[in-house]
């Protein structure tokens, strides 16, 4: 069995804070899950980083780090240290998006309450300006690699920590829309760091590969994981079914569900 | 309602005395009345519980949606109020592949409920037989332990209403009622006809059109309720038993304390070699 021995759901549950994370404190790399060295140095040290709205977050979102894990542990190139979530700022200004603080806080009740090796970074929804996914793992490069100096072997050498982007087959498509991905970004993305594409079943993420000249140029640094289960939870329906009074369960965690109704995330305008 | 003769014939002749006799339970059978309200909430609506048959090994998130979506869709309209809901697994003499025992699967169900519900329960009674039991007799033990035993639910006049029960069924369980020699004609108008059936449709199937060609669910058409699944969210058990085998992570597609409990009885893992 690979998954980490299960939480008892009702003593995390009831000690959870369900007030919203405020952006007055001031901001921190979270390391706490970031080991501090590495089980096995033959490998590649690798970080991955979830970029995306997480409004609210859901079983799917948390799945696909799941199948990460898998993933990484069956083949020998990269030991898979830790996960972030980054959640996109205000400024992004699309439709459904909750607060910067309130998706925060949804993102840390999921994490901490199913979870114990991810990890949420508050730094990308602090911005006052939309930025760049490029600029985005460019921050965690400097928070993990020149600030911390990387990770440490088993003979006390310091090592540099590959990152990569985690993403679903939607953020990849839209690669391939004209005008939105400026190219040298791209380029800086998947030929500078990486990517792991979950694909969903029914799609044709090689195909879309082989079509685009980007991500063909860099196909080595694209891994591409299958999913298995066809498990669609969006967001977009979750907030759906928010407003039309549907119920959430068993789609997203049950502190993340309560913190939704505990703020009245999602409801139509009275 | 169905004829008390007819049922408790029926009931005899599969369970008989021993309710026990496959030895694997350590407690003795009892229907479960735990999240069954003594009351109505509203009395202009008719008393409605569901069951839903499966093997359950293991139970899964869908499973438990199943149930979300029926409550939405009752609770959106005025004919029903749903009461309660009860998962029935299938008993091991169903001889399944991939099925683990009895008393594992219903623990799994009762974990699973119990960590995340406030109306389902687990009924047992199916599980604990030695032998199959066809779906209609199952629904039968229900309405004899609901509505004979018990007789239904309590008004606020004191009289007693019986309560409607109705099956809950996935696209793949309605699908087989169109497979020639799988389902005896006289318990498909018993399941559909005297009971009633909660069809949840999975998106791109198209359930509407299979009622319309079934003879006998056309003709009880008005028992048949279709729920449409807007999620599409196909966490199978086959799936989730072959991601064990192969140590692959499972999480978040069951609830954990079910996930803890097939890591601690290694239920689903491949004979060992080595560990």
């Amino acid at each position: 069995m690979s998954s980490p021995p299960a939480f008892s759901m009702s003593t995390a549950y009831t000690s959870v804070d369900l007030t919203p994370g405020t952006f007055d404190d001031p901001y921190e790399f979270p390391t706490q899950y970031l080991p501090k060295v590495m089980k096995d140095d033959s490998k590649i040290p690798l970080v991955l980083v979830a970029c995306g709205s997480f409004s609210p977050i859901t079983y799917l979102h948390l799945r696909m780090f799941e199948m990460a894990q898998d993933h990484f542990k069956e083949r020998n190139e990269y030991e898979l240290l830790t996960g972030y979530y980054s959640p996109v700022s205000d400024s992004y200004m699309k439709e459904g998006l909750a607060m910067a603080e309130h998706r925060v806080s949804m993102c840390k009740l999921a994490v901490e309450t199913t979870s114990n090796w991810l990890m949420v970074d508050s730094w990308e929804p602090r911005q006052k300006t939309y930025q760049r996914t490029a600029v985005v793992l460019d921050h965690f490069d400097n928070e993990l690699n020149t600030i911390r100096g990387g990770i440490l072997t088993s003979k006390g050498e310091k090592r540099k920590i590959r990152i990569m982007l985690l993403a679903g087959g939607d953020l990849i498509a839209s690669f391939g829309h004209p005008g939105v991905w400026a190219p040298d970004d791209l380029h800086h993305i998947v030929g500078y760091y990486g990517s792991v594409i979950i694909e969903r079943t029914g799609t044709d993420v090689y195909g879309f590969l082989l079509s685009h000249d980007i991500l063909y140029q860099h196909r080595m640094n694209v891994t591409v994981i299958k999913q298995l289960i066809h498990n669609d939870i969006s967001s977009t329906k979750i907030r759906l079914f928010v407003k039309r009074g549907m119920s959430i369960k068993y789609l997203l965690p049950n502190p993340v569900i309560d913190y939704i109704h505990a703020h009245r995330l999602y409801l139509p305008p009275k | 309602m169905s004829s008390p003769l007819v049922m408790t014939s029926t009931l005899e002749a599969n369970c008989g005395k021993d309710i026990n006799t496959l030895g694997q339970f350590d407690d003795v059978y009892q229907f479960p009345r735990h999240r069954l309200p003594t009351a109505m909430k509203d009395e202009s609506k008719i008393p409605l519980i569901i069951v839903a048959c499966g093997s359950y090994s293991p139970m899964t998130y869908l499973h438990l949606r199943m149930f979300e979506m029926a409550q939405d869709h009752f609770n959106e309209r005025n004919e029903y109020e749903l009461l309660a809901g009860y998962y029935s697994p299938v008993s091991d003499a169903y001889m399944k592949e991939g099925l683990a025992k009895a008393k594992d699967r219903v623990k799994m169900c009762e974990l699973a409920v119990d960590s995340t519900s406030d109306y389902l329960m687990v009924d047992s009674w199916e599980s604990r037989q030695v032998t199959y039991q066809r779906t209609a007799v199952v629904l039968d033990h229900f309405d004899q332990e609901l509505n004979i035993k018990a007789k239904g639910i309590q008004m606020k006049n004191g009289e007693m209403r019986q309560i409607k029960i109705m099956l809950l069924a996935g696209g793949d369980l309605i699908a087989s009622f169109g497979h020639p020699g799988v389902w005896a004609p006289e318990d498909l108008h018993h399941i559909v006809g005297h009971f009633g059936c909660v069809i949840i449709e999975r998106t791109g199937t198209d359930v509407y059109g299979f009622l319309l060609s079934n003879d006998v669910l056309y003709q009880h058409r008005m028992n048949v309720i279709v729920i449409k699944q807007l999620i599409h969210n196909d966490i199978s058990s086959t799936k989730i038993r072959l991601f064990v085998k192969r140590g692959m992570s499972i999480k978040y597609l069951l609830p954990n304390p079910v996930i803890a409990y097939i890591c601690e009885h290694k239920l689903y893992s491949p004979p060992s070699l080595d560990s």
